[in-house]
């Protein structure tokens, strides 16, 4: 295998891990969920809000999870997964502890 | 667990409700697909291949044990029973979790066993080992088919869905996610339903809390309608008092030693969770990062479930008009939530549910292939067919849950009774394993003899106190007691077996037994907040400093 196919192996790998990592996940579906209830919110009755003592609950917990949903995907994408597969395979063989 | 509604319970959803539901559906399926190109080993379908960060299992561990039955079990307790409820977290739960973190994980973890069961195959011998793993794979199918059963009245009375229905419905969603991703595929969403249960029961809670006036007010409220043991954890607990929970001595030794640590130790739906950890630190982090949340989880289901006694005036009344206790949230919901934020609670709900069933079957999955088929059945195949072996069992392990749900269904009252005796056998096997770990003298077949007088003594307490020949306040004082004599009965029969037998070989038990663990576990080189011992103490203390700030209110 050349270096280049190699590094590009390991930027598909990559791109993989990101994609399936669990942060990946619940960002999504906490982005999606937030929208959806902070649209929710946005539209709510009068008579929703005043059953729900007064507060625009949809609106507050929508904003919440989209805050927590990007908060997820922002930390995916600082903190990237590691390839320990690759790396085990391909810089050192016979180092399982 | 009597769930069926007499007042009609059906939840107005509206589309943006359906929306979020079947957004999550799309994932759950979504995360099995995903992880399906992971599994390659049976160690992957098992254990994660022994990969995961200390956040994931610790977050998995609490949500394993935060199925709808337990969420709408605790609310219900609460409002049945009051604040005293809290004592199953913090003298409870928090204790046995750091426990299992800082003493038990070392061994668990270091000696690579792939299960509870295989632990006592090692330290003692087969007969142990058979008993353990038989008695386990019977109760998971029977609480999965218990969850399976709530989850579908729950479906039944919020959505309208026929039982049937949703009981296989939701079985095959849970088939298919396990069967493509294993236990990764488990834990992944037991991780995304504890943040989905999160953010549909928080905002309830403030709207409960807001309207009746606050916290204090609550509990103010509490007190002169219930009286004075309703709304205080200790009061009533001297002997001869009126706390249903009984005497201060049973809570603490019963409650918070015996029955916590035999449940949270020696359950493999929990200590797999840690197993699949990347690394001996992070498999001991896993149920200490695990007890911070779970200090708070009495906020969203004892908090509610006290907030409704007040909220709605029919609970707890048979009648036309009245709630089950069981109904204490979805009755909340129904109330207060508009759509939107109903919607994130309905998914919660089912999504707790779900975990809860795949909690048990990816811990039946593991036992039986490794522990029954392996063990006695087919030794020495290969792993690829091991890895068949614990595919079928996943489907066989829900079909069976299915047909427990059926006869969950119908006979209620058994399966009450079989947890009840299920739970009386976790005790007497904490025993085995506490002696094993820390007296090497415990001979191989000692830790037999001492699993079946435990649990026999265990039981005969509970007939006792059925046939009124013993009399406690109440079924939660006798099953603290009862854990106390399992757990004496137990200790004094390892004890003289093994001094009467003759002791495992000192090279056998390397790795198994305290002074001779195989790994380092010296942790001076991580972050404070890596290092169980330290977090483990804070876990501790704040749950001491919870119950002060209760009794301010």
């Amino acid at each position: 295998m050349s270096e280049k196919t190699q590094d590009e192996e390991q930027a598909r790998l990559l791109t993989l891990a990101k994609l399936f990592d669990l942060r990946t996940f619940i960002g999504s579906l906490f982005c999606i969920f937030g929208v959806a209830v902070t649209i929710a919110g946005i539209t709510a009755s009068d008579a929703e809000v005043a059953r729900a003592s007064d507060l625009n609950v949809s609106l507050y917990s929508g904003l919440a999870m989209l805050v927590t949903g990007i908060g997820f995907i922002a930390w995916m994408l600082t903190q990237p997964p590691v390839l320990p597969e690759a790396d085990s395979k391909m810089d050192r063989p016979d180092s399982h502890n | 667990m009597e769930l069926l509604a007499v007042k009609d319970l059906t939840l107005d959803l509206s589309p943006v409700d359906i929306f979020l539901l079947i957004v999550y559906f799309v994932f759950v399926i979504g995360i099995g697909f995903a992880l399906k190109r992971a599994v390659k080993s049976s160690s992957d379908f098992f254990l994660s291949g022994r990969s995961l960060p200390a956040w994931i299992t610790g977050l998995a561990f609490i949500s394993a044990n935060l199925g709808a039955v337990e969420i709408l079990g605790q609310s219900a307790s609460a409002a049945e029973y009051g604040a005293s409820v809290v004592h199953y977290f913090w003298v409870g739960a928090i204790p046995a979790m750091v426990f299992l973190g800082i003493v038990m994980m070392p061994f668990y973890y270091g000696s690579k066993v792939r299960s509870v069961p295989e632990y006592l195959r090692l330290r003692y011998d087969r007969k142990a080992h058979l008993i353990n793993a038989l008695t386990f794979t019977l109760a998971s199918l029977l609480i999965a088919g218990v969850n399976l059963f709530a989850l579908a009245v729950v479906i039944e009375a919020l959505l309208g869905i026929p039982q049937a229905w949703a009981i296989v419905l939701s079985a095959s969603f849970v088939l298919s996610y396990i069967l493509l991703g294993g236990l990764s595929s488990a834990i992944y969403n037991e991780v995304l339903q504890f943040f989905v249960i999160l953010a549909g029961l928080i905002p309830l809670v403030v709207i409960a809390v807001k309207e009746v006036g606050g916290l204090s007010e609550l509990f103010a409220t509490l007190g002169a309608r219930e009286g004075p043991t309703f709304n205080s954890a200790w009061t009533g607990t001297e002997p001869g008092g009126a706390n249903v929970f009984g005497d201060f001595f049973g809570i603490i030794v019963g409650l918070g030693f015996c029955l916590s640590f035999g449940y949270w130790t020696t359950n493999f739906a929990e200590v797999q969770r840690a197993m699949a950890a990347k690394s001996t630190n992070a498999a001991r982090m896993t149920p200490i990062i695990g007890a911070y949340p779970k200090l708070f989880i009495p906020l969203i289901t004892i908090l509610p479930g006290m907030a409704a006694v007040v909220l709605i005036p029919t609970l707890g009344e048979t009648g036309a008009d009245g709630v089950e206790y069981n109904n204490a949230i979805p009755a909340l919901m129904d109330q207060y939530l508009p759509a939107g934020a109903l919607g994130v609670a309905v998914t919660g709900l089912v999504a707790a549910f779900m975990a809860g069933m795949a909690a048990n079957v990816s811990s039946f999955n593991a036992v039986f292939t490794h522990d029954l088929w392996e063990e006695y059945v087919r030794p020495g195949r290969s792993d690829h067919y091991y890895l068949l072996v614990g595919r079928l069992a996943t489907v066989a392990g829900v079909v069976i849950g299915i047909g427990t749900a059926y006869i969950a269904a119908n006979f209620q009252n058994i399966s009450n009774y079989f947890q009840v005796l299920f739970t009386f056998f976790n005790v007497p096997l904490f025993v085995t394993f506490i002696v094993g770990m820390f007296w090497k003298r415990a001979s191989p077949n000692s830790g037999f003899w001492g699993i079946l007088v435990g649990t026999i003594a265990a039981v005969s307490t509970y007939v006792l106190y059925l046939q009124d020949v013993i009399s406690f306040r109440s079924d939660l004082h006798e099953s603290f007691w009862g854990g106390i004599i399992g757990f004496t009965f137990g200790a004094v029969t390892i004890v003289v077996v093994s001094l009467a037998g003759k002791p495992k070989p000192v090279e056998e038990l390397r790795g198994l037994v305290h002074g001779m663990e195989l790994r380092d576990m010296d942790e001076g080189e991580q972050p404070l907040y890596r290092r169980p011992v330290p977090m483990g103490m804070g876990a501790l203390a704040l749950s001491v400093v919870l119950y002060l700030i209760m009794s301010t209110l």
